[in-house]
């Protein structure tokens, strides 16, 4: 191993710049720009600053939970504990099947809450959202996950680029709280670490933040009224934001309003997670907002093309094109072609290092560095793991349309939605 | 006789009585509370005295040689006419018998049932001592007699006719009841004279249970209101109530009985209860009752608020057995158990509530109330502006909710309110308090002391009583008390608990402690020779020695217990408890 590692340190300090990348042309284009343009726009551009508000905002909490009894009282108490406490608390119980609207109205009775509604069938995560908005008033709501658990200036955090009216919706940062609970759960640490804490942050930065986290997303309430708010199940929260960028809002994220989730721990939970969110994605860019690519379509934007080319190139074709890079490799090179793809994965770790490094950095509450050991695994792991998953749930749901099958949403919702 | 005892109030009593135990007893006993007695073993002798003498209280024995005590009395006023008399006590056996004569029930003030309740005598000649100021003061007046005998009196103009009907159906068999209310106010009542109450009208049923002894008696409800309150709706009398009710007063005087005089002569209402508790079957057991404030009644008349108060106190003190009946929500500010319970606005608290269903639009994820949906007949989805026409396939119905009506708030979650319907105060429904009612039975602790009296639960704070002695000490006793009454011979008495008994029967059984006990008592009256008569009792044993003072037997009582200690395996935790001839009246 330690022989092919060197051989392979070696061939790559060989080569010109013309050689490399005739042979490395796979990360030169599919890698490298990405990375650089995250790295660059988060280190050189300034950070944003916001307005004060004339007046505070009136902040209104939503959660619909399905069967979350067991959660739902800490979860409140988390959002009785900030520094920015919100002016109301409404919850809907979404068709549990435990002691949840008991616990509700329990909580209702302390004071703790302040509007709750329970329903006896399940209605799905976006008919459950839906509905607690209705019952709002607050000027601002925010949406959580009350198996998540938040920082302390979550809401103060989040709310804060709402004094810029322009502003329609702002997700919170997401961090992983299980991160040693297994390799996998750690890989997706580093994960989140560097697509959301640093790519979100770059994101923000050129104005193309894609998607509020259904996990802790806040909107502005007129936008989020009239865009309807969620629309029927699977990939709501892309949605959601693709529909209000569509309308003309500026979309923020906001790094330091910190939520920690758990994350799938096995490997099987992880990949029936990401087959069902990369379905859900292409199904919303490709079916739902196909006209989005259309520069003939009256809908059509130029500043939505910027991110629907990014993910078009970075992550399908990207995804599409790595088995095709591998076979050529090993068509020309024959056994040679190992030595290649392990010097290309020693630049790109190199590469991913400085990233992790950068993310770490500037996202203190993550403790970062005890992940550290892990990055060179992660790299593999994101380079050809993650992509074969992304292939096959593409291919999946361009041939059978599985995302209209998905058990996260209700039955009776599938048969009927768009 | 100790004529310097004799205080301004003190009575002159005669008795007359030919058992020589009771003369000694009585004397010694009135005597110690400042009374001058003077003892006749014979009627004519008896009727001498009265005419030469002046008394305050007679008690006359009914059945004298010579005259019996009612030839006595007659001869008396036959000699007197309607001057000033003494108050007359009988002293018979045969209380029924006695009162069967009308004429008989005029003649005496009381009667007083045998064996003797030396209690009893004491209450009434100070009672007799209390009146008899007056009495001095102002011409005596003719008051009625002090006890009612079974003399069938106008039925009240409140009963109804059929009520009146069952109640001369219930006296003509003969029993002797106690009609209530008591127009006629009994003052002095002794529940040996009475086999029932008969309740007329439920009114002033505590008043009932003042009266000593009255709450052992079954309760026989003519006026049909009292329910499973009183021992037997007599209110509209079936076939057989004759028969029903022979049998109730049989087994309600059977148990009756069985008590001990303790709890029967005792005022404190949780002995009364206790007591109540054993002739009724040995239970209180609550049942709901919309009339009480408490919703509570329970299976006597006594108030409900008193047994539940009681009830709680005596099984504080391990008399009662409890057993969960029923949890109630009481009102904080009347204590009243009578709400109205309403589901409530958790907004405005308003009651005027309606419900209203959720509707889920599936095809946009719409979800809120119907009303929302509502546009004439058709719902059509304020989000989408798709109508839905199609249940189970468009839309469908997730839950009910709650909108009030008064101020809009929707919830699914109504609050639960109790409004108290005697005064008005509303509680939450999770602040309002509860009262758990119990059904209690006697404890094995209460039975005993039922059955043993206050000795049951340790002699030491509660004084003696003739009642608890054996009958050999009670002659010796006697014989003690003559020789104080006459020279001022003193004598002293002992009586034994054994602190460790519980402990020892329950390790080595009871018959080892009964013979380590009878060991112990022989080694006992070795070590005192003979100067001392020993008795056994039931719970305590007694030592009795003529002739010495208390603290004279005290010192020789340690040595002794010393030596008979020794002669037993079992320490039996012996204690002596020293009274002297004044105790004794105390």
């Amino acid at each position: 191993m330690t022989e092919l590692v060197n051989e392979a340190l070696d061939y790559l300090l060989a080569q010109s710049f013309a050689s490399s990348l005739a042979l490395f042309w796979f990360v030169a284009i599919f890698e490298v720009p990405r990375y650089t343009l995250a790295f660059l726009v988060t280190a050189v551009m300034p950070k944003r600053r916001y307005p004060q508000f004339a007046t505070p905002p009136k902040v209104s909490v939503i959660i619909a939970g399905h069967s979350e009894a067991d959660t739902i009282e800490r979860c409140v108490l988390a959002m009785r504990e900030q520094s920015h406490p919100p002016d109301e608390i409404v919850v809907v119980s979404d068709g549990s099947t435990d002691r949840m609207p008991e616990v509700l109205g329990d909580l209702l009775r302390r004071g703790l809450i302040d509007k709750a509604h329970s329903t006896e069938l399940r209605a799905g995560k976006s008919a459950g959202t839906n509905m607690a908005a209705r019952w709002t008033t607050g000027d601002i709501l925010i949406n959580i996950d009350c198996d998540c658990s938040f920082d302390r200036h979550a809401i103060r955090n989040i709310i804060r680029p709402f004094a810029d009216p322009d502003i329609v919706a702002v997700s919170g940062n997401i961090l992983v709280r299980n991160t040693v609970a297994s390799l996998v759960a750690t890989f997706q640490a580093i994960e989140y670490l560097v697509t959301i804490s640093l790519g979100k942050r770059a994101a923000d930065q050129l104005g193309q933040v894609t998607c509020v986290s259904g996990a802790f997303g806040a909107f502005r309430r007129d936008a989020y009224e009239a865009a309807g708010g969620l629309d029927a199940g699977g990939g709501e929260d892309l949605d959601l934001t693709i529909r209000l960028r569509r309308a003309g809002g500026q979309i923020r994220f906001a790094e330091d309003a910190i939520c920690y989730t758990d994350t799938p721990a096995t490997l099987n939970a992880f990949i029936k997670q990401r087959f069902r969110w990369e379905r859900d994605a292409v199904r919303l860019r490709y079916r739902k907002h196909a006209d989005m690519m259309n520069p003939f379509s009256r809908r059509f934007r130029w500043t939505e093309l910027a991110h629907e080319i990014e993910f078009l190139f970075f992550n399908v074709i990207a995804a599409v094109m790595l088995p095709f890079y591998v076979l050529w490799l090993f068509a020309t090179y024959g056994g040679f072609a190992l030595t290649i793809l392990l010097s290309a994965q020693l630049g790109l770790a190199v590469l991913d290092l400085s990233v992790f490094l950068l993310a770490a950095h500037v996202t203190p509450g993550a403790a970062g560095f005890r992940l550290l050991p892990f990055v060179l695994g992660f790299s593999v792991f994101n380079g050809y793991f993650m992509r074969f998953i992304r292939v096959s749930a593409y291919l999946q749901e361009w041939i059978f349309r599985s995302s209209y099958a998905d058990s996260y949403v209700p039955d009776k919702v599938h048969s009927v939605r768009g | 006789m100790t004529e310097t005892q004799v205080s301004a109030s003190g009575c002159h009593v005669l008795l007359a009585e030919d058992s020589s135990v009771t003369q000694d007893l009585v004397k010694l006993i009135l005597t110690q509370n400042g009374h001058r007695v003077d003892i006749f073993d014979d009627g004519p002798s008896a009727l001498d005295a009265l005419l030469t003498d002046t008394y305050d209280v007679a008690l006359l024995d009914f059945h004298l040689p010579g005259m019996s005590g009612l030839d006595v009395v007659t001869s008396f006023l036959e000699e007197k006419g309607a001057g000033p008399r003494p108050k007359f006590v009988a002293i018979t056996g045969d209380v029924k018998g006695l009162l069967k004569d009308q004429a008989n029930c005029e003649l005496f003030d009381l009667v007083v049932p045998k064996p003797l309740d030396i209690d009893v005598i004491s209450e009434v000649v100070d009672t007799a001592a209390t009146t008899a100021a007056a009495t001095r003061v102002a011409p005596p007046t003719a008051s009625g007699p002090m006890i009612r005998g079974p003399t069938p009196a106008a039925a009240s103009p409140a009963l109804t006719a059929a009520s009146s009907a069952a109640s001369s159906a219930i006296v003509q068999l003969g029993f002797s009841l106690l009609r209530w209310p008591d127009r006629e106010r009994t003052k002095v009542f002794s529940v040996s004279d009475y086999d029932a109450v008969m309740v007329e009208s439920p009114d002033d049923l505590d008043g009932l249970w003042a009266l000593r002894g009255a709450h052992l008696l079954p309760v026989i409800d003519l006026s049909g209101k009292l329910g499973p309150s009183a021992d037997l709706d007599a209110s509209a009398l079936g076939i057989g109530y004759a028969a029903k009710i022979r049998d109730l007063i049989d087994r309600f005087g059977e148990r009756r009985a069985q008590l001990h005089p303790d709890p029967v002569r005792s005022d404190d209402m949780g002995d009364k209860l206790l007591g109540r508790m054993h002739v009724s079957g040995g239970a209180v057991i609550p049942r709901r009752d919309g009339r009480q404030r408490g919703l509570v009644a329970y299976n006597t008349v006594l108030s409900p608020d008193v047994v539940t108060r009681e009830v709680r106190k005596l099984a504080d003190g391990g008399f009662l057995d409890l057993s969960f009946f029923d949890r109630l929500h009481v009102c904080g500010r009347c204590a009243s158990a009578r709400h109205n319970v309403r589901e409530e606005c958790p907004g405005c608290g308003s009651a005027d509530l309606t419900e209203e269903s959720y509707l889920h639009h599936f095809r946009c994820a719409y979800q809120g109330p119907e009303s929302d949906f509502r546009k004439g007949d058709d719902l059509v989805c304020p989000k989408c502006r798709r109508a839905l026409t199609h249940f189970g396939r468009d839309y469908d119905r997730p839950g009910t909710m709650v909108r009030c009506r008064s101020c809009a708030t929707t919830t699914s979650e109504p609050k639960v309110a109790f409004v108290c319907a005697d005064c008005d105060t509303r509680a939450d429904g999770d602040t309002v308090p509860t009262h758990d009612i119990v059904e209690a039975r006697l404890s094995d602790q209460a039975k005993g002391y039922l059955k043993a009296g206050e000795s049951f639960l340790g002699l030491a704070q509660k004084t003696l009583r003739f009642a608890d002695l054996p009958l050999d000490l009670v002659i010796a006793l006697n014989r003690a008390a003559r020789g104080f009454n006459e020279d001022g011979t003193p004598f002293a008495l002992s009586y034994v608990s054994y602190g460790n008994e519980a402990e020892i029967q329950g390790q080595a059984g009871a018959r080892s402690f009964a013979e380590a006990r009878r060991i112990f008592l022989e080694s006992l009256q070795q070590a005192l020779h003979d100067e001392v008569q020993i008795a056994r009792g039931a719970i305590h044993d007694f030592v009795l020695m003529p002739g010495r003072t208390p603290q004279a037997l005290e010192a020789s009582l340690r040595t002794a217990r010393d030596v008979a200690n020794r002669a037993i395996r079992f320490d039996l935790g012996a204690e002596f408890h020293l009274v002297g001839p004044e105790d004794i009246a105390s």
